[in-house]
Protein backbone atom coordinates (compact mmCIF):
# COMPACT_ATOMS: atom_id res chain seq x y z
CA UNK A 1 0.00 0.00 0.00
CA UNK A 2 1.36 3.63 -0.85
CA UNK A 3 0.82 6.16 0.76
CA UNK A 4 0.73 9.99 -0.22
CA UNK A 5 0.97 12.07 2.39
CA UNK A 6 4.40 12.78 3.49
CA UNK A 7 6.15 11.79 6.87
CA UNK A 8 5.73 13.71 9.50
CA UNK A 9 8.26 16.19 9.39
CA UNK A 10 9.86 17.90 12.91
CA UNK A 11 9.26 22.13 12.54
CA UNK A 12 13.11 23.04 13.42
CA UNK A 13 13.87 26.63 15.18
CA UNK A 14 16.64 28.13 12.62
CA UNK A 15 18.98 30.81 12.79
CA UNK A 16 20.51 31.60 9.93
CA UNK A 17 23.74 33.94 10.18
CA UNK A 18 24.38 36.06 6.97
CA UNK A 19 27.63 37.65 6.19
CA UNK A 20 26.08 38.64 2.49
CA UNK A 21 27.50 41.94 0.85
CA UNK A 22 24.90 43.74 -1.12
CA UNK A 23 27.19 43.59 -4.30
CA UNK A 24 27.59 39.32 -3.41
CA UNK A 25 25.01 38.51 -5.82
CA UNK A 26 25.56 34.47 -5.67
CA UNK A 27 25.77 34.50 -2.04
CA UNK A 28 22.69 36.82 -1.82
CA UNK A 29 21.03 34.30 -3.72
CA UNK A 30 21.94 31.26 -2.07
CA UNK A 31 20.74 32.78 0.92
CA UNK A 32 17.11 33.55 -0.44
CA UNK A 33 17.08 29.85 -1.64
CA UNK A 34 18.52 28.47 1.81
CA UNK A 35 15.37 30.59 3.25
CA UNK A 36 12.93 29.52 0.94
CA UNK A 37 13.56 26.01 1.56
CA UNK A 38 13.09 26.35 5.30
CA UNK A 39 9.86 28.05 4.56
CA UNK A 40 8.90 25.58 1.98
CA UNK A 41 9.36 22.63 4.72
CA UNK A 42 7.08 24.51 7.61
CA UNK A 43 10.10 25.40 9.73
CA UNK A 44 10.57 28.67 11.77
CA UNK A 45 13.30 30.58 10.37
CA UNK A 46 15.51 33.45 12.10
CA UNK A 47 17.37 35.82 9.86
CA UNK A 48 20.60 37.14 11.32
CA UNK A 49 21.87 40.02 9.04
CA UNK A 50 25.33 40.74 10.10
CA UNK A 51 25.93 43.77 7.38
CA UNK A 52 22.25 45.19 7.41
CA UNK A 53 22.47 45.24 11.31
CA UNK A 54 25.93 46.85 11.89
CA UNK A 55 27.32 44.22 13.93
CA UNK A 56 30.21 45.38 15.53
CA UNK A 57 32.65 42.73 15.27
CA UNK A 58 35.54 43.43 17.57
CA UNK A 59 36.03 42.55 20.75
CA UNK A 60 37.18 45.44 23.20
CA UNK A 61 38.49 45.56 26.51
CA UNK A 62 36.27 46.05 28.50
CA UNK A 63 33.97 43.04 26.68
CA UNK A 64 37.74 41.58 27.00
CA UNK A 65 38.30 42.27 31.21
CA UNK A 66 34.44 40.69 31.07
CA UNK A 67 34.84 37.95 29.03
CA UNK A 68 35.26 35.64 32.13
CA UNK A 69 31.90 36.31 33.74
CA UNK A 70 28.83 34.52 32.58
CA UNK A 71 25.58 35.87 31.34
CA UNK A 72 24.17 37.42 28.24
CA UNK A 73 26.65 39.97 26.31
CA UNK A 74 25.70 43.70 25.86
CA UNK A 75 23.22 45.25 23.41
CA UNK A 76 22.92 43.12 19.36
CA UNK A 77 25.75 40.56 20.64
CA UNK A 78 22.89 39.71 23.43
CA UNK A 79 20.10 39.20 20.72
CA UNK A 80 21.97 37.16 19.10
CA UNK A 81 23.06 35.31 21.86
CA UNK A 82 19.25 34.56 22.57
CA UNK A 83 18.63 33.76 19.12
CA UNK A 84 20.98 31.13 19.29
CA UNK A 85 20.24 30.01 22.49
CA UNK A 86 16.33 29.40 20.77
CA UNK A 87 17.20 27.80 17.82
CA UNK A 88 18.06 24.07 17.46
CA UNK A 89 19.61 24.25 13.84
CA UNK A 90 22.25 26.97 13.23
CA UNK A 91 22.97 27.97 9.63
CA UNK A 92 25.65 30.00 8.31
CA UNK A 93 26.32 31.93 4.72
CA UNK A 94 29.35 33.84 3.87
CA UNK A 95 32.73 33.93 1.41
CA UNK A 96 35.55 32.17 2.43
CA UNK A 97 38.65 34.77 2.71
CA UNK A 98 41.98 33.09 3.46
CA UNK A 99 39.99 30.36 4.26
CA UNK A 100 37.72 31.12 6.59
CA UNK A 101 35.61 33.02 8.11
CA UNK A 102 35.24 36.60 6.99
CA UNK A 103 36.34 38.79 10.24
CA UNK A 104 32.90 40.13 10.87
CA UNK A 105 32.00 36.26 11.16
CA UNK A 106 34.65 35.58 13.03
CA UNK A 107 33.85 38.56 15.51
CA UNK A 108 30.42 37.11 15.59
CA UNK A 109 31.86 34.06 17.22
CA UNK A 110 33.97 36.21 19.86
CA UNK A 111 31.22 38.90 20.70
CA UNK A 112 28.23 35.88 21.00
CA UNK A 113 29.66 32.67 22.28
CA UNK A 114 30.08 33.94 25.72
CA UNK A 115 30.71 32.32 28.78
CA UNK A 116 26.73 30.95 29.54
CA UNK A 117 25.56 31.21 26.25
CA UNK A 118 27.81 28.69 24.38
CA UNK A 119 29.79 27.59 27.02
CA UNK A 120 29.91 27.13 30.87
CA UNK A 121 33.31 26.56 32.72
CA UNK A 122 33.72 23.24 34.73
CA UNK A 123 34.46 24.10 37.94
CA UNK A 124 37.71 22.98 39.40
CA UNK A 125 38.62 21.15 35.80
CA UNK A 126 39.90 24.30 33.55
CA UNK A 127 38.48 23.21 30.79
CA UNK A 128 34.83 24.53 28.78
CA UNK A 129 31.84 22.27 28.44
CA UNK A 130 29.43 23.17 25.18
CA UNK A 131 25.87 24.95 26.10
CA UNK A 132 24.04 24.39 22.75
CA UNK A 133 23.41 21.04 23.64
CA UNK A 134 19.89 21.57 21.86
CA UNK A 135 21.21 22.39 18.27
CA UNK A 136 21.35 19.45 16.41
CA UNK A 137 22.22 20.23 12.69
CA UNK A 138 24.74 22.65 11.36
CA UNK A 139 24.77 23.97 8.06
CA UNK A 140 27.24 25.65 6.41
CA UNK A 141 26.65 27.64 3.02
CA UNK A 142 30.03 28.99 1.37
CA UNK A 143 31.46 30.29 -1.48
CA UNK A 144 35.41 30.11 -2.18
CA UNK A 145 37.64 31.88 -4.81
CA UNK A 146 39.74 29.02 -5.09
CA UNK A 147 39.59 25.68 -6.45
CA UNK A 148 38.13 22.95 -4.16
CA UNK A 149 41.65 21.25 -4.76
CA UNK A 150 43.65 23.99 -3.77
CA UNK A 151 41.46 24.95 -0.88
CA UNK A 152 41.97 21.36 0.74
CA UNK A 153 46.06 21.71 0.25
CA UNK A 154 45.69 24.61 2.27
CA UNK A 155 44.01 23.32 5.35
CA UNK A 156 40.46 24.42 5.36
CA UNK A 157 40.67 26.35 8.63
CA UNK A 158 37.70 27.54 8.45
CA UNK A 159 35.99 24.16 7.46
CA UNK A 160 37.66 22.74 10.96
CA UNK A 161 35.89 25.80 12.89
CA UNK A 162 32.60 24.80 12.16
CA UNK A 163 32.72 21.41 11.67
CA UNK A 164 35.23 20.11 14.52
CA UNK A 165 34.64 23.64 16.66
CA UNK A 166 31.20 24.76 16.92
CA UNK A 167 29.94 20.99 16.34
CA UNK A 168 31.61 20.24 19.71
CA UNK A 169 29.61 22.78 21.55
CA UNK A 170 26.80 21.09 20.31
CA UNK A 171 24.50 18.27 20.64
CA UNK A 172 26.67 14.88 20.78
CA UNK A 173 24.45 13.72 17.43
CA UNK A 174 25.21 17.34 15.70
CA UNK A 175 25.13 16.11 11.98
CA UNK A 176 26.27 19.37 9.94
CA UNK A 177 25.83 19.67 5.97
CA UNK A 178 28.76 21.14 3.39
CA UNK A 179 27.44 23.06 1.07
CA UNK A 180 30.91 24.62 -0.91
CA UNK A 181 31.05 26.41 -3.76
CA UNK A 182 34.23 26.24 -5.55
CA UNK A 183 35.96 28.66 -7.63
CA UNK A 184 34.01 31.84 -7.82
CA UNK A 185 34.86 34.52 -9.69
CA UNK A 186 32.73 37.79 -9.17
CA UNK A 187 32.77 40.49 -12.23
CA UNK A 188 34.27 37.89 -14.84
CA UNK A 189 31.16 37.52 -16.78
CA UNK A 190 32.57 38.86 -20.01
CA UNK A 191 34.16 35.89 -21.42
CA UNK A 192 35.49 35.96 -24.93
CA UNK A 193 36.80 32.98 -26.41
CA UNK A 194 34.70 29.64 -26.63
CA UNK A 195 36.72 27.76 -24.35
CA UNK A 196 36.39 29.79 -22.02
CA UNK A 197 32.52 30.52 -22.88
CA UNK A 198 31.94 26.83 -22.18
CA UNK A 199 34.02 26.63 -19.30
CA UNK A 200 31.73 29.99 -17.84
CA UNK A 201 28.40 27.61 -18.62
CA UNK A 202 29.66 24.92 -16.94
CA UNK A 203 30.69 27.23 -14.03
CA UNK A 204 27.03 28.50 -14.18
CA UNK A 205 24.99 24.83 -14.58
CA UNK A 206 27.09 23.83 -11.56
CA UNK A 207 26.21 27.17 -9.69
CA UNK A 208 22.64 26.51 -10.22
CA UNK A 209 22.54 22.85 -9.27
CA UNK A 210 24.43 24.40 -5.87
CA UNK A 211 21.34 26.58 -5.16
CA UNK A 212 18.92 23.43 -5.65
CA UNK A 213 20.83 21.65 -3.27
CA UNK A 214 20.67 24.35 -0.66
CA UNK A 215 16.96 24.66 -1.43
CA UNK A 216 16.37 20.95 -1.09
CA UNK A 217 18.70 20.54 1.97
CA UNK A 218 16.82 23.23 3.69
CA UNK A 219 13.59 22.00 3.06
CA UNK A 220 14.27 18.31 4.07
CA UNK A 221 16.22 18.90 7.15
CA UNK B 1 70.67 39.87 10.07
CA UNK B 2 71.90 42.71 10.34
CA UNK B 3 69.72 44.89 8.00
CA UNK B 4 66.71 42.67 7.96
CA UNK B 5 63.52 43.65 8.18
CA UNK B 6 60.69 42.36 10.48
CA UNK B 7 57.22 43.46 10.98
CA UNK B 8 55.14 42.02 14.00
CA UNK B 9 50.99 42.17 13.47
CA UNK B 10 49.33 42.60 17.12
CA UNK B 11 45.90 41.86 17.93
CA UNK B 12 44.87 42.38 21.95
CA UNK B 13 42.40 44.63 23.37
CA UNK B 14 44.31 45.11 26.48
CA UNK B 15 47.31 47.23 26.58
CA UNK B 16 48.28 45.27 30.25
CA UNK B 17 48.19 41.70 28.60
CA UNK B 18 50.70 38.67 28.17
CA UNK B 19 50.31 39.25 24.95
CA UNK B 20 51.38 42.45 25.03
CA UNK B 21 54.47 41.58 26.87
CA UNK B 22 54.63 38.55 24.46
CA UNK B 23 54.84 40.96 21.45
CA UNK B 24 57.49 42.88 23.06
CA UNK B 25 59.65 40.21 23.49
CA UNK B 26 59.45 39.23 20.25
CA UNK B 27 60.40 42.99 19.21
CA UNK B 28 63.48 43.07 21.62
CA UNK B 29 64.97 38.95 20.87
CA UNK B 30 64.65 40.43 16.87
CA UNK B 31 66.50 43.80 17.63
CA UNK B 32 69.20 42.30 19.65
CA UNK B 33 70.15 40.31 16.13
CA UNK B 34 69.55 43.45 14.22
CA UNK B 35 66.33 43.35 13.11
CA UNK B 36 64.47 46.11 11.88
CA UNK B 37 61.32 45.53 13.35
CA UNK B 38 58.10 47.67 12.74
CA UNK B 39 54.57 47.08 14.92
CA UNK B 40 51.23 46.88 13.20
CA UNK B 41 49.35 47.52 16.33
CA UNK B 42 45.68 46.68 15.38
CA UNK B 43 44.07 47.54 18.74
CA UNK B 44 45.52 50.90 18.95
CA UNK B 45 45.05 51.76 15.21
CA UNK B 46 41.39 51.17 16.47
CA UNK B 47 41.36 53.01 20.08
CA UNK B 48 42.97 55.99 17.66
CA UNK B 49 40.52 55.89 14.47
CA UNK B 50 44.04 55.79 12.50
CA UNK B 51 43.42 55.92 8.97
CA UNK B 52 46.39 54.04 7.67
CA UNK B 53 47.07 54.87 4.08
CA UNK B 54 45.73 51.78 1.40
CA UNK B 55 48.90 49.85 0.26
CA UNK B 56 51.07 51.32 2.99
CA UNK B 57 50.82 47.92 5.18
CA UNK B 58 50.87 45.58 2.13
CA UNK B 59 53.81 47.47 1.05
CA UNK B 60 55.76 47.03 4.77
CA UNK B 61 54.72 43.49 4.44
CA UNK B 62 56.16 43.05 1.29
CA UNK B 63 58.99 44.02 1.82
CA UNK B 64 59.56 42.20 5.21
CA UNK B 65 62.13 39.10 5.33
CA UNK B 66 59.92 38.39 8.44
CA UNK B 67 56.25 38.34 9.15
CA UNK B 68 55.18 37.62 13.37
CA UNK B 69 51.78 37.24 13.84
CA UNK B 70 51.25 37.89 17.81
CA UNK B 71 47.65 37.27 19.28
CA UNK B 72 45.42 35.12 21.95
CA UNK B 73 43.61 32.46 20.90
CA UNK B 74 39.88 32.87 20.68
CA UNK B 75 37.62 30.11 19.49
CA UNK B 76 40.48 28.12 17.66
CA UNK B 77 41.69 31.26 15.71
CA UNK B 78 42.94 34.73 15.33
CA UNK B 79 40.79 37.61 16.86
CA UNK B 80 38.33 38.99 14.40
CA UNK B 81 40.37 42.45 14.29
CA UNK B 82 43.52 40.36 12.91
CA UNK B 83 40.91 38.25 10.87
CA UNK B 84 40.04 41.57 9.06
CA UNK B 85 43.85 42.93 8.44
CA UNK B 86 44.28 39.73 6.87
CA UNK B 87 41.37 39.90 4.59
CA UNK B 88 41.80 43.72 3.44
CA UNK B 89 45.69 44.05 3.01
CA UNK B 90 46.34 40.74 1.23
CA UNK B 91 44.94 39.23 -1.48
CA UNK B 92 44.84 35.30 -1.54
CA UNK B 93 46.17 33.59 -4.27
CA UNK B 94 47.31 37.46 -5.83
CA UNK B 95 49.53 38.96 -3.32
CA UNK B 96 52.84 37.85 -3.42
CA UNK B 97 56.02 37.83 -0.14
CA UNK B 98 59.02 37.90 -2.36
CA UNK B 99 61.57 38.42 0.37
CA UNK B 100 60.32 36.77 3.45
CA UNK B 101 62.40 34.18 5.20
CA UNK B 102 59.85 33.70 7.82
CA UNK B 103 56.78 33.51 9.29
CA UNK B 104 56.18 32.94 12.32
CA UNK B 105 53.19 32.78 15.19
CA UNK B 106 52.96 33.61 18.85
CA UNK B 107 49.92 32.65 20.79
CA UNK B 108 48.12 31.87 23.79
CA UNK B 109 45.41 28.94 24.13
CA UNK B 110 43.08 27.84 26.75
CA UNK B 111 42.73 24.85 25.80
CA UNK B 112 45.39 21.71 25.80
CA UNK B 113 47.14 20.97 22.99
CA UNK B 114 45.88 18.01 22.05
CA UNK B 115 42.61 18.92 22.23
CA UNK B 116 43.60 22.52 20.06
CA UNK B 117 45.23 19.18 17.33
CA UNK B 118 41.57 17.46 17.21
CA UNK B 119 39.81 20.62 16.66
CA UNK B 120 42.36 22.11 14.04
CA UNK B 121 43.92 25.25 15.46
CA UNK B 122 42.29 26.82 12.74
CA UNK B 123 44.62 30.10 13.45
CA UNK B 124 47.65 28.46 12.84
CA UNK B 125 46.06 26.76 9.65
CA UNK B 126 45.64 30.11 8.66
CA UNK B 127 48.98 31.36 8.91
CA UNK B 128 51.17 28.60 8.36
CA UNK B 129 49.09 26.95 6.03
CA UNK B 130 47.00 28.84 3.49
CA UNK B 131 48.85 32.32 4.03
CA UNK B 132 52.40 30.34 3.53
CA UNK B 133 51.45 28.20 0.31
CA UNK B 134 49.65 30.84 -1.26
CA UNK B 135 51.60 33.88 -0.66
CA UNK B 136 55.40 33.18 0.46
CA UNK B 137 58.34 32.05 -1.44
CA UNK B 138 59.79 28.40 -1.42
CA UNK B 139 62.58 29.76 1.36
CA UNK B 140 60.28 30.76 3.58
CA UNK B 141 60.88 28.99 7.06
CA UNK B 142 57.89 28.64 9.89
CA UNK B 143 58.01 28.82 13.92
CA UNK B 144 55.14 28.12 15.83
CA UNK B 145 55.29 29.21 19.72
CA UNK B 146 52.35 28.25 21.29
CA UNK B 147 51.05 28.43 25.45
CA UNK B 148 48.96 26.40 26.42
CA UNK B 149 46.18 26.28 28.93
CA UNK B 150 46.76 30.09 29.75
CA UNK B 151 43.93 29.74 32.28
CA UNK B 152 45.70 27.87 34.41
CA UNK B 153 49.58 28.94 33.53
CA UNK B 154 51.48 30.37 36.92
CA UNK B 155 53.74 33.30 36.57
CA UNK B 156 56.99 30.43 36.34
CA UNK B 157 54.96 28.95 33.36
CA UNK B 158 54.74 32.36 31.65
CA UNK B 159 58.14 33.47 32.16
CA UNK B 160 59.57 30.22 30.43
CA UNK B 161 57.33 30.74 27.55
CA UNK B 162 58.22 34.38 27.03
CA UNK B 163 62.23 34.03 27.07
CA UNK B 164 61.30 30.84 25.05
CA UNK B 165 59.96 33.47 22.61
CA UNK B 166 62.41 36.01 23.29
CA UNK B 167 65.14 33.22 22.58
CA UNK B 168 63.73 32.10 19.12
CA UNK B 169 63.39 35.12 18.22
CA UNK B 170 66.76 36.09 19.00
CA UNK B 171 68.46 33.46 16.64
CA UNK B 172 65.67 33.47 14.15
Amino acid sequence: MTTDAPAPQRVRRVALVACVSSDDAVLAQARNRAIAGFEAGGHEVRLLNLIADGFDPIVNADQWAAHAAAGLPDGLAGTYAETVMWSDTLVFVYPTIWGGQPALLKGWLDRVFTNGVAYDIVPGASRISGRLKQIDRIMVITTYSTKRWRSRLHGEPGKKVMKRGVRALCGLTARSSWLALHGVQSGRAGTRSFAKRSLADRSLAKQSDWFDTIEQTAQSL
Amino acid sequence: MIGNRAVIVHAHPNEASFSRELRDRVEAGLASNGWQTDIIDLYARLAHDDDVTDGADLGLVQSAHALVFVYPTWWWGMPAAMKGWLDTTLVEGETKLAHLEHLVGVTTYGSRRVEMAILGDAGRRTIHRTLWLSASPRRTRRTWLGLHRMDVATEADRLVFADKVHDTMAEL
